[in-house]
């Protein structure tokens, strides 16, 4: 690491400056630096195009993790349709697109002197820094529910351990079992998301466990695409899949791990399984860097994604705010692009324009049923606005939804081809 | 516990919703049903979109997005037709009329609506050029 020298770069630079002459964001000639945190989505997306943008950029994309789990598709192996290992990634393949990765957690960051630290004390030195540090469960937003009672009561919201714990747990369950599904009030990682697992869990069921069910137990009193997913439930798992709402006493109001139960307001209700997806706020990262509002999100600017609150931090992907945008990995993705060319733009003191962006979210119904939402959003003076997209049609076709199933997994294949190869 | 039959009632109203509401977590939830929901065909059409920005900043994000995808690898794994290579005209013809209803598609009826006839045919002009 070239710590030392770059450093004096930098308060030579500021030396010019206050001097009152114009000086470039970075000194003319050196290879400016840009230090990515979190190799999920957004940071490995962002990092590629950032050496795209701009191959006189330095790039290094720091990861805790040797490999990463998609969340996408982690309830297809539940679902029986995936193995763990078709869904893990590597970084391998990024120094040859002249990406420095650092593998090692980070646990604060130094805005004004332009540093990152990591747990065993090294630092790293940066001219702009761009987070994606994912989101971070909030075991305080339930009662009973804590880093303990997830071994086992698993949320399997980050992909890995806590995905094959859950699907060993329907593998023992006795058939006519119950597997509740508590799912979260907005905002939360992946709308969809609860309603496709309920889905790849009802697919697992109907061929192992035909007489078990799933209920879904919601704070909130409406979900992504409901009608659509009502339907595809009713189609293709008839009876299995129950949806309470908050209005008809659907939201917990605590949870019991040693009696595997979920209390509402109509009582207790008891689990052979019970998948608890908590409240979520910014990964830590976000807070300890002084990015994340009060609300536990990050506000930024949409033009640049640049943090609202530490001039020089860009923050991109689950952690931002970005409604109407979902919070997913296409959105993630689209996001990290836009970050990338206004970065290489403003470290050549060049003004980014207003940018156009998209999400699209495929849900797995069955191996022959997908359906999908999908948006545009422009970027205004008071914010992302949708200007196009919307969810599949409620009377599309049999093989539409065929269709959709399969363009699925070719969306896979691009996003994360565009992350991790 | 009550398992009721709200179900087939919200599968009319939240059809309907609208996808910004129903999926923005901070966006005003849609208004109530108060009038009976209208018939899926009577749908009225998503608003107009405002001119986006052809900056060739822009026009490259925006086949960013399309080559999600649009690139070779999604194609393999999944059979989305390849866009680079082919006649810029070619693209932006099939893409107007995903846009104008002549074209039947899963997904890009959808999509085509986010764009106006100015990006449609610069992002056309590069997708065919990209490899
Ligand atoms: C069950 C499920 C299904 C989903 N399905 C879909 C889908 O079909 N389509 C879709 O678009 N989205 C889907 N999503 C959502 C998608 O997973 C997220 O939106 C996406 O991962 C967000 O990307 P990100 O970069 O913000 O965060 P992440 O992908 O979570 O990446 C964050 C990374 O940062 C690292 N990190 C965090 N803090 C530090 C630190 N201090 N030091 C070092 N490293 C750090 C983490 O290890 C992690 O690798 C799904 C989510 C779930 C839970
Ligand atoms: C979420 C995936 C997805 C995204 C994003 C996407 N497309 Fe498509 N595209 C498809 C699919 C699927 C088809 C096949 C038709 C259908 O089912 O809608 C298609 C078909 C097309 C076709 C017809 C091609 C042919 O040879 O038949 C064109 C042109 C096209 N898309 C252009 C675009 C452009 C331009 C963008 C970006 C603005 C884009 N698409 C973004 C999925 C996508």
């Amino acid at each position: 690491m070239t710590q030392f020298s770059r450093r004096r770069v930098l308060q030579g630079g500021a030396a010019i400056a206050a001097a009152g002459l114009f000086m470039p964001n970075i000194a003319r000639g050196a290879s400016p630096k840009v230090v990515v945190i979190g190799g999920g989505f957004g940071g490995a997306t962002a990092a590629r195009h950032l050496r795209l943008a701009d191959p006189g950029i330095e790039v290094t994309l720091v990861e805790r993790t040797k490999t990463y789990q998609t969340c996408p598709f982690s309830n297809l192996v539940l679902g029986g349709m995936k193995t763990m290992d078709q869904i893990t990634h590597t970084y391998d393949r990024l120094p040859s697109r002249g990406i420095k990765v650092a593998h090692g957690e980070v646990v604060a960051v130094d805005a004004d002197k332009r540093t990152v630290r990591f747990a065993d004390g090294a630092t790293l030195p940066y001219d702009r820094l761009l987070l994606s540090p994912g989101v971070d469960l909030r075991y305080d937003g339930l009662p009973g529910y804590s880093e303990a009672a997830a071994e086992k009561m698993p949320h399997a919201w980050k992909a890995g351990p806590q995905t094959m714990l859950l699907k060993k747990q329907l593998e023992a369950m006795p058939d006519g079992g119950t597997v509740i599904i508590v799912a979260p009030d907005n905002p939360f990682r992946c709308p969809p998301g609860p309603y496709e697992r309920a889905a790849m869990i009802a697919h697992y069921l109907k061929n192992n466990k035909p007489k078990s069910k799933v209920l879904i137990l919601d704070a909130k009193d409406r979900f992504s695409k409901q009608g659509l997913f009502e339907q595809a439930w009713a189609a293709e798992y008839p009876g299995m899949i129950q949806w309470i709402g908050k209005q008809d006493g659907g939201k917990a109001k605590s949870v019991d791990a040693a009696a595997m139960t979920v209390e509402t307001e109509f009582g207790k209700e008891k689990g052979a399984v019970i998948n608890v997806i908590p409240p979520q706020k910014a990964g830590k990262l976000a807070l300890t860097a002084g990015v994340a509002a009060e609300s536990g999100w990050c506000p930024v600017d949409f033009e640049t994604f640049e943090s609202k609150l530490i001039k020089g931090i860009h923050v991109v992907g689950d952690a931002c705010v970005a409604a109407p945008m979902p919070k997913s990995a296409t959105a993630a993705t689209a996001q990290a692009r836009v970050a990338a060319y206004a970065i290489a733009d403003m470290l050549r003191d060049r003004k980014p324009g207003a940018p156009s962006l998209s999400n699209t979210c495929y849900s797995m119904i069955s191996p022959d049923y997908g359906i999908s939402i999908t948006g545009v959003y422009n970027a205004f003076p008071d914010g992302l606005k949708e200007v196009g997209g919307g969810v599949t049609p409620m009377n599309a076709s049999k093989d539409d939804h065929k269709l959709e199933a399969t363009y699925a997994y070719a969306w896979y294949a691009g996003v994360t081809y565009e992350a991790f190869a | 516990m009550r398992r009721t039959t709200v179900i087939s009632v919200a599968v009319a109203v939240i059809a309907l919703a609208g996808t910004a509401a129903a999926q923005s977590p901070t966006a005003a939830p849609p208004a109530p049903a108060a009038t009976p929901a209208p018939a899926p065909a009577a749908a009225p059409p998503p608003p107009k979109p405002p001119a986006t920005e052809t900056t060739p900043a822009n026009i490259r994000l925006i086949a960013g997005n399309c080559l999600v995808c649009h690139s070779e690898s999604a194609s393999a794994a999944g059979g989305m037709p390849i866009l680079a290579g082919q006649d810029a005209k070619v693209i932006a013809a099939a893409f107007r009329e995903f846009r104008d209803g002549k074209r039947h598609g899963t997904i890009m009826p959808r999509i085509s609506k986010g764009y106006d006839d100015g990006v449609v045919d610069a992002v056309s002009a590069y997708l065919s050029k990209t490899k």
